[in-house]
């Protein structure tokens, strides 16, 4: 199980870089781009640690993220743009 | 009875994005851990041949998930020439017209895969 | 230990690698488009190869239903909300990194971007000053 744990390192280092984005700025857009990287990272850590404990609602939970999880990204688009399309 | 093909020439064209985007991915990631920038950025608005919103929306999300490339907006059909129009970034292209050919090399073959009856005219 | 599982596990290791570029990107690209740019292969890629080597390291049926519908659901929504952030910056006027060729012109975008994206925004640059508006 050398794989999953090699990937999940991979995605921590993913996740602290955006964190650090998110921290840093300078515009709102590198902080909301930061910000979709994090929940994309989280996302794939549920689906490791998932396997790794062999919970059987893994895969419902990615699909719930993949379905609602770009509506953050154009939520903080529209805010960047203070509500202008 | 071109319909027929349809399904493979769907299966062949996901097929060969999925090589794109590993050869992209390497340059990008090679300009990531060599020192320096070596990016030339740029920005091109592109005349596409699609004629529905749902194949504009697809070469755009296409575009957005090969490496190099991103998809910054569209302009709605509308003009003397009644064209859907795409504004794209592109990194690691020398000048305009190199993106340009990539970008219809995707659109050519994306066009041939999603309409029934094939072929991007 | 099967071939179905390592084959699973090099498919995970490879979205990881796919989600380090990225942050890679993150990190030390210099402006928002570049980064958005590396963002959006990521969330598509990234989470397709990791969520598909789960399933290859444990495979049944009704987990495969699931990973497709991921698959697909993901590639769609993923790029549409990079390319939400890209237009967001290019509308607030966020400077480009030196930009070696360009179509769109910067100098005028405010009556440009009106018109063009139907956007009449203020220039005007960083959201993070927090103003009364």
């Amino acid at each position: 199980m050398i794989g999953i744990d090699i990937g999940l390192a991979l995605l921590l280092i993913a996740c602290l870089a955006s964190t650090y984005r998110m921290v840093k700025g300078p515009t709102g857009a590198d902080r909301a781009v930061a910000a979709d990287l994090l929940l994309f990272g989280i996302v794939g850590i549920i689906a490791l640690i998932g396997l790794k404990v062999a919970s059987p609602a893994r895969f419902d939970i990615v699909l719930v993220a993949s379905v609602v999880g770009f509506l953050g990204a154009l939520s903080l688009a529209r805010t960047i743009t203070r509500g202008h399309r | 009875m071109t319909w027929l093909t349809w399904p493979f020439r769907f299966a062949g064209f996901l097929l060969w994005f999925a090589w794109q985007v590993v050869l992209s991915n390497v340059a990008v990631i090679r300009d990531n851990l060599t020192p320096g920038q070596d990016s030339s950025p740029g920005i091109i608005t592109y005349v596409t041949r699609c004629r529905t919103d749902l194949e504009l929306t697809t070469l755009g999300a296409l575009i957005t998930i090969t490496p190099g490339t991103l998809t910054l907006g569209t302009s709605p059909a509308r003009g003397e020439d009644d064209a859907r129009r795409l504004h794209v970034h592109g990194m690691y292209h020398a000048d305009a017209p190199s993106l340009r050919a990539e970008l219809a090399g995707i659109e050519d073959r994306m066009l041939h895969a999603m309409r029934r009856q094939g072929g991007p005219a | 230990m099967s071939i179905l599982e390592i084959v699973g596990q090099v498919v995970i290791v490879l979205g990881g690698l796919v989600f380090l570029s990225a942050a890679l990107g993150v990190i030390r690209f210099p402006d928002p488009y570049t980064r958005t740019s590396a963002v959006g292969t990521a969330g598509g890629i990234g989470i397709v190869l990791v969520t598909v080597g789960c399933l290859l390291v444990h495979p049944s049926v009704s987990d495969t239903i699931k990973v497709i519908a991921i698959v697909v659901l993901q590639l769609a929504t993923s790029a549409v909300g990079s390319i939400a952030i890209a237009r967001s910056a290019f509308i607030t006027h966020t400077p480009m990194y030196g930009p070696a060729f360009t179509d769109l012109e910067w100098e005028e975008a405010g009556e440009h971007v009106a018109d063009e994206w139907g956007a009449g925004i203020e220039p005007g640059g960083d959201s993070s000053e927090g103003r009364p508006d």
